[in-house]
């Protein structure tokens, strides 16, 4: 078993940073604000949100360890 | 047509493609090219995660619930986005001690407890028998289901003798394939590399099902998605279902579902086994942490349409919700896709049975039987030489006691139950182990009682709030308790244990057993103390910089060799891997592998581990301990290694600062060395000036003897002159020299600066006379005086003065010195002319070595060079700053400050 890879502080900081963001974010209060409002796309605002904040920390999380790799 | 023949060869098909899969992954790790070395196969794999509860149960949920089925899958996109910050510390501590289930890991952490070890398995068994029996009564339904086709069985008839009921042979025939999929061989790293493949197999089938029916649902039965929410919007009861406001456990159930799946997806024994154990690179985590996040998306992104195209499909209510995945595309004859569905619901169910089984079936054969007949009076393993087949024989009939555990759980409640609420119910056990797990990660003094404590208390409070509702739900209990409480005491009633009865009943009771978990955890690590190993080891899992040195915490008293110890590890290993194990170890530490040699401590360690992977840490230890007749170190010595292990990383820190300081001090000397190198080019380069003139006409006057007198001694004037050059070259160049190598003495003393710029003008004054260049001197009316030495600062003036001759114009040159106190404790004195003066730009150069200004303002240069930074070494010897200006009279103004000395300030 190789030595844990060491990260860059920063990097932790970052998705530290990042999962306390979605926890705010996947949870009342901020969640009840998104399904305000007319459809979007033909789509219930609740769930067009939803899966649109959704994809924020995978593709947050996606650049944050690309930036780590090229380090 | 689909008869029940067909779905049958179907479904056998897809489990040999499983088993081939296995095989050919294995077959291909044997030849070195492992598939686990890609990332994307760890990644899938732990797709595990979305078993028949989320192919089926998500719909279900979401028909009752609405929304409130993602913050399952929300919590674990939040813990991929930790994974680099937590995972890949457990991974690391894991694979270093090899331990190879949760249950493993938590009993390792507190000083290897076979107590601890029993109670995660036993929570872990009791809480995921429900969640095996989900995956059985989603198999059974499915296949019911398919084999009406294309009736639609609005209720699926109930086998009640278990000897009719094709789930009873559905879980023997899973328990076979389980058998032979994951106890081929015992292993010290329990690693499955085929069954790794055949799950990230089986998360891409089930994927590609269900994106399959929900593009079937918004684009074949309906327009689009915009036209299928359109129509839903329509319907009142519907359009609930799209509100976050209309969740019904509103958002306490909201939380809690997010916490629970936060937990679950490191905690669930299956979570732990595939992320955790089968991983083989810790990199592989960097894809994880946003890979696994979009396959969860992914498969949720048609859930909502899904529900909501059943829910109008079958608006009579005649359709369970938890099978609109495959009912709708009956509905429609897709005979197709209605298949493709039952294979992807297949994989999702036998994923998790053979994930959750194998990794449960380790715990119960570690934990549970083999201490059991290890400590039996009569051992009956004592006479077998070769333990290996005994403990597949264990890990099989775990396998089918687990398999038939969650078939009578099936039998007797899961037919009562959604799948949805039994799924939580196995989270919310799962969930008893995240303290002590996660606590005992970064806590050093959580100790064992603590532990054992906090999840007694917690899964008691599981079991009374959550399993014991389950058991009356199903019609097992009577439901009074839940009413009127035990004994007519309401404030003790399950679901609203001390009155708090405004939750649902799963926040409340993940509320209370997480309560009373945490502070139990916390209480008695506080109240107690901890053992020595206890100490050890919560020293190595909180500080991942000491786990490399774990193996040398063994000390045998007595004479255990080398041959004692292969003869052990070969009975659960196998004799030939046992030899190839301990023999690539000595080679590797350079120890004698002799049968009859006395076993070294680090050896006895790694055997201790190699057991660790097949037996578990806790077995592993009692069997070490029978041969060895040791002893941990004791808290001292232990306490010892882990400070010279500090003093190391300190005396490490110290290192790295002295190789900094080495390297600045390395870089300055190659730049001295520059330097030296740069000075001895001009020196030679301006040695040479002269001295080819003086050879020249000396030559000249030796060659020419018809010369006359005038010219002769004109040559030889020049000569004189070069030669005087040089003598004042080179004692600049040796003033230098001994200034910068600290070797010039200095005789410091008292001296009025006003006494010595008045020597340098007298010795100057005849040139001055000569040249006609008026000097004006300007001297303070009182003496002031500084600490300087005499000779140097006179040299300095002088130098000034020199220059100031050299540049003015001739004749009506003006050269004006003054001495002004500066009130700052400091005099400066002042050397101004009125000749060209100095461009702004080189007013720093002229102070660098052999740096002159050019002919445009004065024929040649006539210096050597070197006086300015020999003048500008003695001013600042003196703690004083020279430096070039304009003057006001439009020539150069040359000027130095020097501090005035403290006898000079008293008396003042």
């Amino acid at each position: 078993m190789s030595k844990p890879p060491s990260i860059h502080q920063k990097t932790k900081e970052g998705l530290l940073v990042l999962a306390m963001t979605c926890c705010l974010l996947f949870t009342y209060p901020l969640l009840s604000l998104w399904e305000r409002g007319e459809p979007i796309f033909g789509l219930p605002p609740a769930f067009f949100w939803l899966n649109t904040v959704w994809l924020l920390p995978i593709v947050l999380t996606r650049l944050i360890l690309r930036r780590e790799n090229r380090r | 047509m689909l008869q029940e023949p067909v779905i049958i060869m179907v479904g056998l098909f897809y489990l040999a493609t499983l088993f081939g899969i296995a095989w050919w992954a294995d077959r291909r790790a044997e030849q070195g090219h492992s598939l686990l070395r890609s990332p994307w196969i760890y990644t899938l794999s732990i797709a595990v995660y979305c078993t028949a509860w989320t192919f089926y149960g998500s719909v279900g949920l979401a028909a009752e619930s609405g929304l409130a089925y993602l913050p399952i899958y929300l919590g674990p996109t939040i813990m991929g986005v930790l994974a680099w910050v937590v995972l890949s510390k457990i991974i690391h501590i894991a694979h270093t001690q090899h331990l190879t289930s949760i249950a493993d890991f938590i009993a390792a952490r507190y000083g290897k407890s076979l107590t601890i070890g029993r109670l995660v398995t036993f929570i872990a068994l009791v809480g995921i028998l429900p969640y095996i029996a989900i995956q059985l009564k989603a198999m059974t339904i499915s296949f019911d289901i398919l084999s009406h086709y294309p009736d639609m069985p609005t209720v699926v008839e109930a086998d009640r003798s278990i000897f009719e009921d094709k789930t009873f042979y559905l879980s023997l025939l899973l328990g076979v394939f389980v058998i032979a999929f994951g106890t081929r061989h015992i292993d010290a790293t329990e690693r499955h590399e085929g069954m790794v493949a055949a799950i990230a197999f089986e998360s891409l089938v089930k994927l590609f099902a269900f994106l399959a029916v929900g593009i079937f649902v918004c684009y074949s039965l309906y327009d689009s998605p915009a036209d299928l929410f359109s129509q839903a919007s329509h319907n009142p009861e519907l359009n609930a279902l799209l509100s976050l406001e209309a969740l019904p456990d509103g958002w306490s159930g909201w939380f809690t579902l997010l916490f629970l799946s936060m937990c679950a997806i490191i905690c669930l024994p299956r979570q732990f086994q595939i992320t955790v154990v089968e991983n083989t690179d810790l990199n592989h985590l960097r894809h994880y942490a946003w890979g696994f996040p979009l396959y969860l998306f992914l498969i949720n992104l048609f859930v909502l349409p899904i529900t909501l195209g059943g829910r109008m499909q079958f608006a009579d209510g005649a359709v369970v919700p938890d099978t609109y995945v495959l009912t709708l595309p009956i509905e429609a004859q897709a005979d197709g896709l209605a298949l493709l569905v039952f294979i992807g619901g297949l994989a999702a169910a036998t994923g998790m049975v053979i994930v959750g089984t194998i990794s449960l079936a380790t715990m119960i054969s570690n934990d549970f039987i083999l201490p059991f007949l290890l400590k039996r009076a009569d051992n009956p393993l004592e006479d077998q030489r070769d333990l290996s087949r005994t403990l597949l024989h264990i890990r099989r009939a775990s396998i089918l006691l687990i398999l038939l555990l969650g078939y009578g759980y099936y039998y007797l409640i899961g037919e009562s139950y959604a799948l949805a609420k039994i799924g939580t119910l196995s989270f919310a056990a799962a969930a008893q182990f995240a303290p002590a797990l996660f606590i005992g990660l970064y806590w050093r003094n959580a100790n064992h009682t603590g532990a054992l404590l906090g999840m007694s208390a917690g899964f008691l409070v599981w079991c009374y709030t959550l399993l014991l509702p389950a058991l009356i739900g199903s019609g097992w209990l009577a439901d009074d308790i839940l009413r009127n409480g035990p004994w007519g005491i309401e404030a003790l009633r399950p679901t609203a244990l001390f009155g708090l009865g405004d939750w649902d009943t799963l926040t409340h009771g993940v509320f209370w057993s997480m309560l009373l978990n945490i502070g139990g955890l916390l209480v008695g690590s506080i109240l107690t103390r901890a053992g020595t190993l206890e100490n050890v080891q919560a020293a190595l899992f909180t500080d991942m910089s000491l786990t490399e040195r774990s193996r040398s915490f063994w000390r045998s008293r007595s004479e255990v060799s080398n041959g004692d110890l292969l003869q052990l590890l070969g009975r659960f290993l196998g004799a030939e891997k046992a030899r190839k194990n301990i023999y690539a170890f000595c080679l590797e530490h350079q120890l004698n592998p002799d049968k009859d040699e006395q076993a070294h401590q680090s050896l006895i360690a790694f055997v201790e581990q190699q057991l660790g992977g097949a037996i578990g840490s806790a077995s592993a230890r009692t069997l070490i301990s029978s041969i060895a007749s040791g002893e941990v170190l004791s808290l001292d010595g232990v306490m010892a290694i882990l400070d010279e292990t500090s003093q190391v990383r300190a005396y490490s820190r110290r290192l790295e600062k002295t190789s900094e300081e080495l390297r600045t001090a390395n870089e300055r000397l190659m730049e001295l060395d520059k330097l030296k190198d740069e000075f001895l080019s001009s020196v030679t380069h301006e040695l040479r000036t002269p001295l080819t003139s003086i050879r020249a006409f000396s030559e000249i006057l030796r060659d020419n003897q018809e010369m006359t007198e005038r010219q002769r001694e004109e040559f030889l004037s020049i000569i004189v002159k070069e030669s005087e050059r040089l003598t004042r070259l080179i004692n600049d160049v040796l003033d230098l020299a001994k200034i910068e190598a600290k070797q010039l003495d200095w005789h410091i003393d008292q001296h009025d600066i006003g006494e010595l710029v008045e020597d340098a003008v007298a010795s100057l004054a005849q040139w001055l006379r000569d040249e006609k260049i008026e000097l004006e001197l300007s001297l303070p009316e009182y003496p002031l005086e500084a600490d300087v030495d005499p000779d140097r600062i006179i040299q300095v003036i002088i130098n000034l003065l020199s220059n100031a001759v050299k540049f003015c114009p001739k004749p009506g040159g003006h050269i004006s010195v003054s001495i002004v106190d500066s009130g700052e404790d400091r005099l400066e004195i002042y050397v101004d002319d009125n000749g060209p003066g100095i461009p702004i730009e080189k007013r720093d150069a002229i102070f660098n070595r052999f740096t002159q200004l050019g002919d445009s303002q004065a024929h040649r240069p006539q210096g050597s060079g070197l006086g300015l930074p020999i003048s500008q070494k003695i001013i600042e010897y003196h703690d004083g700053h020279i430096r070039a200006d304009e003057s006001p009279c439009g020539g150069t103004r040359m000027f130095f400050s020097l501090p005035l000395s403290s006898g000079h300030l008293l008396d003042g």
